[in-house]
């Protein structure tokens, strides 16, 4: 557990500095600073689009992270947003660490317990940020610790699922989960026991648990219209895994791997862990976006069946539980975290900013009110704050109609209808990556012209700029 | 075998049938060029001779055959009737995606027998394996994956008992040679090998034609892959400890995943290893068949016989290979009937498998990393993908009609020659 420890602390100081950094990297935390702040004037929860945007004003729409929103509100503005980074930072440890801890509760060996910790690690590096669902992947670690346990305590899965709703949807997997966890029980003791009965009312529990928000009925019925909407196809964490992502090959594949040599249900009759295996198995392969909650589930299963082939007493093990070694380990451990900090913070993909900021704020302060198409949707986000700028599509994403994504997606793509689009629209304004064939169609297509150019990020404007009152 | 596992079988046989009915597979037109492969020109021989109807009934019976030779195997390893049969059903799914017109039944066969016979540890099965798969790489593209699991055959006992016994020097003959059989296959660089692949890994260069298990959406590719892989999870691949086993199937696991055409050899060669490990969870004692294999392989020759005969004869006959499924034919042949020649890119590879061959020359002349890297950015719109269409001297190009490259195209003065329901042929007006 000891170098489990070690190795947790060495992701630790990676995420860290993602976190710290984050602000600059993702657009999301614009739009979910400007929800909280919309909840905390309003002392409610928003239930339609407003006039921030031109193509959907007075949508329905679900604010699943207004929780979440709200700590960014209350921080980001205010210069504390290393609080919420240090928050997700710790969030994501301690799900890494309470997965060590099942894997060693479960008897696997140090050897074991290292090498899928670090999978597990791996798993979760690609999604890490300072974003929502990392606090969801600390609850997931904390009801299968509750499961692990078996005592009348697993009850406490409940508020916590119920908490975890309230900060993210991705708790709609949670009954999944835990009713797996059922379903491999009745399976184990082929018999309506007192267990059975007890992790089925746990299910049925959870399943309430998914209600328990100021949105009721609303956010599952979201989540699972989510799972057929047309927006997923435009969301890279929504895609199938492949082996060029470094979370599925260097984490969840492994792991995969580990369970199908071994063998993880029928060896030692465990078909609590057969079903949760066959359940995030395919939902790891269908999405990216769910490699991190695959590998908590499935690191101690393979940390404990690789135990059977490196037992504890094996002279690895026994290695490792030297006092040297372990100095050695913790040494190694400390001298990674000191480089990951020094060399990550010189990294411009991490630490710069990668968000069209000044084009937004050049925009902002040219004269009426625009109507504002962003090539990559999340970067309309950082006009929600702008009072004279409305968004075509922007970070928020879920409520916006699918006709409205698919013309989004018309000029994105640069289908034939993409200027047709914009006109219909009288988008005024293309934010743009330079280079990209959107970029290539604008400059090519009369009537427009660059109003606005970087390194990186292009505006492209009317030539006979119109404006539209708000 | 019993009763069961028989109608399994014929239930799937005519699966097959029914299914195989439907689409021409594009890469079939590559395999057809292919000088090497031995089976294209016999497979034009029985068109002309038999009809378009008499191929498919005979691909659909080879089809039928893998999947009846990997039921065996399991079989053939001890595990009774029900564990075949579920064998048969998880290589079912896993080939089920790729069914259709084209050589790679052919070799979905020969990988199902070949580890059929590698499992035989004995001199004659080895010599029958080499054969098999010298066969298997005069008549079709696959014959890697022969030398692939030969290796691990050979690798995992070895890494196992650490010494190289007779057994050992007997499966280490046998990769060898089937190693250099897959070599040999490849004549040129991969993407110039036409009909022969290397296990498809050249689909991982960016450019190429790439097709995935997982590619959104719940289909039969993901759900035989899910399936095998569940199971497997479930009672594991070691359980019979037969290290070469589990190296076979985490061979192939990972082929798959480079290349959904790998999906098939996953199924056939992994489902067999996945139902023995299923059985020796459930079973105290195995059972090995009884029963003469050659009354078996003459019962379904027969009934192959009757099926192919009945399909020919209630088939109005052709003797022309029918479209692909999914191919811009149209707007190719339209291209071949113009009479300056033309050299033509499409934004997704595939399209361009059924190419008329009077185009083939000057496709070739692009087949290159320079043609990949042209393939690349013109695909995506990416880099200086015009300067690079001109300096491969493209003039025509074949893409979606909602494509960015289409409308980024058109206004920069290429013209449309011809469209179908999805795709529009441009052309530069300046032919080289």
């Amino acid at each position: 557990m000891k170098i489990a420890i070690a190795i947790a602390a060495i992701f630790c100081a990676r995420f860290l500095v993602a976190a710290w950094f984050y602000p600059g990297q993702d657009g999301d935390l614009a739009w979910q600073q400007w929800l909280g702040q919309q909840v905390m004037q309003a002392h409610q929860l928003p239930t339609h689009l407003g006039a921030e945007t031109f193509t959907a004003a007075g949508a329905h729409w679900v604010p699943q992270e207004w929780a979440f929103s709200l700590a960014v509100a209350s921080t980001l503005p205010k210069g504390h947003f290393g609080v919420l980074a240090v928050a997700a930072t710790l969030a994501a440890a301690f799900a890494l660490l309470l997965t060590a801890f099942r894997s060693y509760r479960r008897g696997a060996s140090t050897f074991a317990v290292a090498l899928t910790t670090i999978f597990a690690g791996f798993a979760m590096l690609q999604s890490f940020g300072v974003r929502a669902q990392i606090f969801g992947w600390l609850a997931l670690a904390l009801v299968l610790l509750l499961l692990d346990l078996e005592t009348p305590f697993v009850f406490l899965a409940i508020p916590i699922v119920a908490l975890w709703a309230n900060v993210h949807a991705s708790a709609l997997v949670a009954p999944a989960i835990v009713g797996a966890w059922a379903v491999g029980t009745w399976i184990e003791d082929r018999a309506w026991t007192e267990r059975v009965e007890r992790n089925f009312v746990l299910t049925f529990g959870c399943v309430l648990a998914v209600f328990m928000t100021p949105l009721l009925w609303k956010l599952p019925v979201y989540a699972v219209g989510l799972e057929t909407s047309s927006i997923r196809h435009a969301i890279s964490e929504w895609q199938p895994s492949d082996i060029f992502f470094a979370a599925f090959s260097g984490g969840v594949l492994p792991l995969i791997a580990i369970c199908a040599y071994f063998g993880i249900a029928a060896p030692r009759e465990r078909w609590r862990d057969g079903m949760q295996f066959a359940l995030v198995c395919v939902m790891a392969f269908a999405a990216v976006r769910h490699l991190p909650l695959a590998a908590l589930v499935l690191a101690p299963m393979a940390a404990q069946r690789l135990t059977t082939a490196i037992p504890a007493q094996a002279r690895l093990n026994a290695i490792l539980h030297e006092r040297f070694s372990e100095g050695l380990v913790f040494a190694a451990s400390a001298l990674s975290v000191v480089l990951i900090v020094v060399s990550l913070t010189k990294v411009p993909a991490i630490a710069g900013v990668a968000l069209p900021r000044n084009a937004v704020s050049a925009l902002s302060k040219s004269s009426g009110v625009h109507n504002l198409y962003c090539e990559d949707f999340a970067w309309c986000s950082l006009a929600l704050g702008h009072a004279n700028l409305r968004t075509f599509v922007d970070g928020r994403c879920d409520p916006f109609p699918p006709q409205v994504w698919d013309d989004y997606l018309a000029v994105e793509r640069v289908s034939p209808r993409w200027s047709g689009v914009l006109d219909r629209y009288a988008v005024d304004s293309v934010l743009v990556k330079g280079g990209r064939p959107l970029a290539q169609a604008l400059a090519l297509r009369p009537g427009w012209r660059v109003f606005y150019r970087d390194a990186k990020y292009e505006i492209f404007v009317r030539d006979g700029l119109r404006t539209a009152s708000r | 075998m019993n009763g069961r596992f028989a109608a399994a079988l014929v239930a799937f046989a005519v699966a097959t049938a029914v299914v195989a009915h439907a689409p021409v597979r594009a890469e079939f037109f590559v395999q057809l060029q292919d000088p090497n492969l031995l089976a294209a020109p016999l497979y034009a021989w029985l068109l002309a001779h038999f009809g378009y109807a008499f191929v498919l009934g005979i691909t659909a019976a080879i089809t039928a055959a893998a999947v009846l030779l990997a039921g065996w195997r399991t079989r053939s390893r001890g595990a009774p009737d029900w564990y075949a049969g579920l064998a048969a059903l998880l290589a079912a799914l896993c080939i089920i995606p790729s069914l259709g017109m084209s050589l790679a039944p052919i070799g979905w066969l020969c990988a199902s027998g070949f580890c059929l016979l590698l499992d035989r540890d004995d001199d004659t099965s080895a010599k029958r394996a080499l054969a098999l798969c010298a066969l298997w790489s005069f008549l079709q593209g696959g014959a890697g994956i022969g030398a692939v699991v030969a290796l691990c055959a050979f690798a995992g006992p070895l890494l196992s008992s650490r010494t190289l016994d007779a057994a050992a020097r007997r499966k280490g003959i046998v990769a060898l040679c089937a190693t250099v059989l897959g070599a040999l296959q490849l004549h040129d660089l991969p993407w110039h090998a036409y009909g022969a692949h290397a296990l498809y890994l050249d689909a991982l260069v960016p450019g190429a034609q790439r097709d995935r298990v997982w590619s959104g959406g719940f289909g039969f590719a993901s759900l035989g892959f899910a399936a095998l892989i569940v199971v497997a999870g479930w009672y594991g691949v070691r359980r019979r400890a037969n290290a070469g086993d589990a190296l076979v199937f985490f061979a192939l696991l990972l082929l798959s995943l480079a290349d959904a055409r790998n999906l098939p050899y996953f199924g056939i060669v992994c489902a067999p290893i996945v139902a023995d490990a299923v059985a020796s969870y459930y079973l105290g004692a195995r059972t090995f068949p009884v029963g003469n294999v050659r009354a078996y392989l003459v019962t379904f020759a027969a009934a192959s016989a009757v099926f192919v005969a009945t399909l020919t004869a209630t088939e109005p006959r052709r003797a022309a290979w029918p479209d692909a499924d999914g191919q811009p034919s149209e707007l190719l042949r339209r291209l071949n009937a113009d009479a300056q020649m033309h050299r033509v890119l499409c934004t997704t590879p595939r399209w361009c498998d059924g190419t008329p061959s009077a185009l083939l020359d000057d496709r070739s002349g692009l087949a290159d990393s320079f043609a990949l890297c042209v393939q690349r950015d013109v695909e995506s719109a990416s880099g200086a993908w015009r300067r690079e269409l001109v300096r491969a001297h493209v003039d025509a190009i074949v893409t979606g009609k909602d494509d960015d490259v289409a409308v980024l195209l058109a206004s920069s003065g290429w013209r449309p020659l011809a469209q179908d329901a999805d795709r529009v042929l441009l052309t530069s007006g300046s032919p080289q």
